[in-house]
């Protein structure tokens, strides 16, 4: 019984775990020093990064209803961008950053979740009219000319590391703990799992799924413009749209974890795993050399084989 | 007379129609010559590859499918015929290329949703990574050039009075037609209103659904040339916000997210509409870091307000089936 249980909670990660296992090998025979202590804990604090933005679109997966987080991309870029304004590059500004980018990230998650609960809106098309504002804001509020820098607290969280570990690693095991206490502990944790697979049953045993999504919305906000500013620190520099490629990527990440997108399932640490794939896939994709193009492309085509393996519907005829 | 009047307020591409009156007057204080064939075709010129756009997501969006895919194929088929151009392929050639990697890339939408049964969501997604990916590999930066004949043509009216652009719409209109006149477009709204009920009546829901991306991959090629005609060069990130702008175009325009109710015209009228907006935005004189901003304000604003007047219509019919 406790292993059956045991193999059944392990094994949706088995696919990711192996991945991660080829791909450094992988790395590791195309171009020597890839398995290397400082390559793997580099690649570790980018996964991180990715992990923030997985956060978001985990939580907004498992909560049903097709959704899905398209503005994530903007929302990071927008952290990072309005995080280097607010700071100006000095650590005793950091919190007024935070609290800044906490309330825009809630302002953002606020308006998503109300127009898809109370309006009706599907998630994708919401978020995705939400990038482009929120990249239009980003480009308003800086003038076109990013200013200002990463603060040398946030430098040293995104490169710097205590011993041989990085910062970064101990930040992203840190929110794989939360998340996975918030996502079985808590009360909210267990109701988005019943909002995601049954919303009538969830509305007719008396939960109020509306705070329950549009909370999940928030929250994504909050986890979107937060990760920005990890992102300023891992980057150092602050440009428009330096987070775009994570709405893709974080999409990718939570179906490599295991998340249904029908909802009510799924796990962070399937996510987070899913963002250790991807990273190290791009890594490699660099390491031998292949133009951005390429790796795009590639990311695309993973993402297409993995749909084609786990998130295929089921047929018509039943 | 009055029933006539009856079906054309009832009509869901109506409310649409009424807001791009307002706005072209609105518009008429700001343009000089606001009414004048000169303005009228220079605003095609600009806003055609929209229209088109706007059509291609309108008939998947009518089987209740989704495309994200079109702004990146806009942006591949647009750097593969000035690549193929700048290579000394003659340019109709090159166009021809050009639409079939459009159709290539429906195809592999088609073959993924329809046959293989992937949400077209997340499909579309991932196609829309390649597509955009092949772009950026083709030409990693912005450059080359179509013949300046080309351009020229697009910019000019034909016969002194038909605007060069018209002549894409009406292609576009033309395979709208061979969807609409014929069974296959009956079977296009009835997989929108319930895809099993469709399937249990016989018809072939999985070709349908092969047949629909595909279209949305060959009219993205067609307002990718347009497009081309328009900008005369090769950039692989330009088709970026067409794939928002198309989905804004057909909600505005009457087009429902849930399939089945719309029709084209809509989306063409929503895509005028879209367009007068960004113009009036344009002649206001906003500073230039502001008009990213207000675009996006403009479309979100044109998706409530669309999404609103739907939920007030249907009220009734979602309080006693409310599922979602």
């Amino acid at each position: 019984m406790f292993f059956s249980n045991l193999r059944k909670r392990i094994g949706i990660y088995i696919p990711s775990l192996s991945a991660i296992v080829l791909l450094l090998i992988l790395g590791q025979i195309l171009s020597p020093g890839f398995a290397s202590p400082s390559n793997i804990g580099n690649i570790m604090a980018m996964a991180t990064v990715l992990a923030m933005a997985a956060i978001a679109q985990t939580l907004i997966v498992i909560s049903g209803n097709e959704g899905i987080d398209l503005s994530i991309g903007a929302v990071m870029s927008m952290g990072a961008l309005l995080g280097a304004v607010f700071s100006q590059g000095m650590n005793e500004n950091i919190w007024y950053a935070v609290l800044m980018l906490t309330v825009l990230g809630i302002i953002i998650g606020l308006i998503n979740g109300v127009a898809i609960q109370y309006i009706k809106i599907p998630p994708l098309v919401m978020t995705l009219s939400m990038a482009s504002v929120v990249n239009g804001f980003s480009l308003a509020y800086t003038k076109g000319l990013p200013t200002g820098s990463a603060p040398e607290w946030l430098v040293q969280l995104g490169i710097g590391h205590v011993g041989p570990i990085r910062w970064l690693l101990i930040l992203g095991i840190v929110l794989v703990l939360i998340m996975e206490l918030i996502l079985r502990k808590t009360r909210y944790g267990r109701t988005l799992y019943l909002v995601g697979s049954n919303r009538r049953a969830a509305i007719l045993s008396g939960i109020n799924v509306n705070l329950n999504v549009i909370l999940t919305y928030v929250i994504a906000g909050v986890a979107g413009s937060l990760g920005g500013l990890i992102m300023l620190g891992y980057v150092g520099v602050a440009q428009l749209e330096m987070g775009a490629d994570y709405t893709m990527l974080s999409v990718a990440a939570v179906v490599i974890g295991g998340t249904l997108l029908s909802g009510g399932s799924g796990t962070y640490l399937g996510s987070a795993l899913g963002s250790i794939v991807l990273i190290l896939l791009t890594s490699v994709l660099i390491a031998v050399g292949m133009p951005a193009g390429i790796r795009v492309l590639i990311q695309g085509l993973i993402l297409l084989l993995i749909l084609l393996a786990y998130s295929r519907e089921p047929k018509l005829r039943q | 007379m009055n029933r006539t009047l009856n079906k054309m307020t009832n009509w869901t591409s109506f409310p649409s129609l009424v807001l791009i009156i307002v706005l072209a007057i609105v518009n008429s204080f700001f343009v000089h010559k606001f009414f004048s064939l000169n303005y009228a075709s220079s605003f095609l010129t600009s806003y055609t590859p929209l229209i088109i756009c706007a059509m291609a997501q309108t008939i998947v969006l009518l089987g209740r499918g989704i495309d994200l895919s079109i702004g990146s194929v806009v942006s591949l088929v647009n750097v593969t015929v000035v690549t193929l151009v700048g290579m000394g392929w003659s340019l109709p050639l090159a166009m021809l290329v050009g639409v079939l990697t459009g159709m290539a890339v429906g195809i592999l939408n088609g073959f993924v949703i329809g046959i293989l049964r992937v949400t077209p969501l997340l499909a579309t997604l991932a196609t829309s990574s390649i597509a955009a990916g092949a772009a950026l590999w083709i030409m990693p930066y912005p450059g080359g050039s179509v013949s300046i004949d080309y351009v020229l043509w697009y910019q000019s009216l034909i016969f002194g009075f038909i605007p060069a652009p018209l002549i894409f719409i009406v292609v576009a209109l033309l395979i709208w037609f061979l969807w609409r006149y014929t069974p296959a477009g009956l079977q296009l709204y009835a997989m929108g209103k319930d895809i099993h009920k469709t399937y249990v009546s016989g018809v072939p829901v999985h070709r349908t659904q092969f047949f629909i991306y595909m279209t949305s991959g060959i009219l993205s090629g067609i307002a990718a040339i347009a497009l081309t005609g328009n900008t005369g060069a090769g950039d692989p990130l330009i088709g970026e916000s067409y794939t928002l702008h198309a989905v804004a175009a057909s909600v505005i325009g009457g087009v429902s997210l849930m399939g089945g109710s719309g029709d084209t015209y809509g989306s063409i009228f929503g895509s005028i509409f879209l367009g007068l907006a960004f113009q009036l935005v344009f002649v206001l004189h906003f500073p230039s870091y502001y008009q990213d901003l207000a675009s996006g304000v403009i479309v979100l604003v044109g998706i409530i307000g669309a999404s609103l007047m739907k939920l007030r219509s249907s009220r009734p019919r979602i309080m006693s089936t409310s599922s979602r």
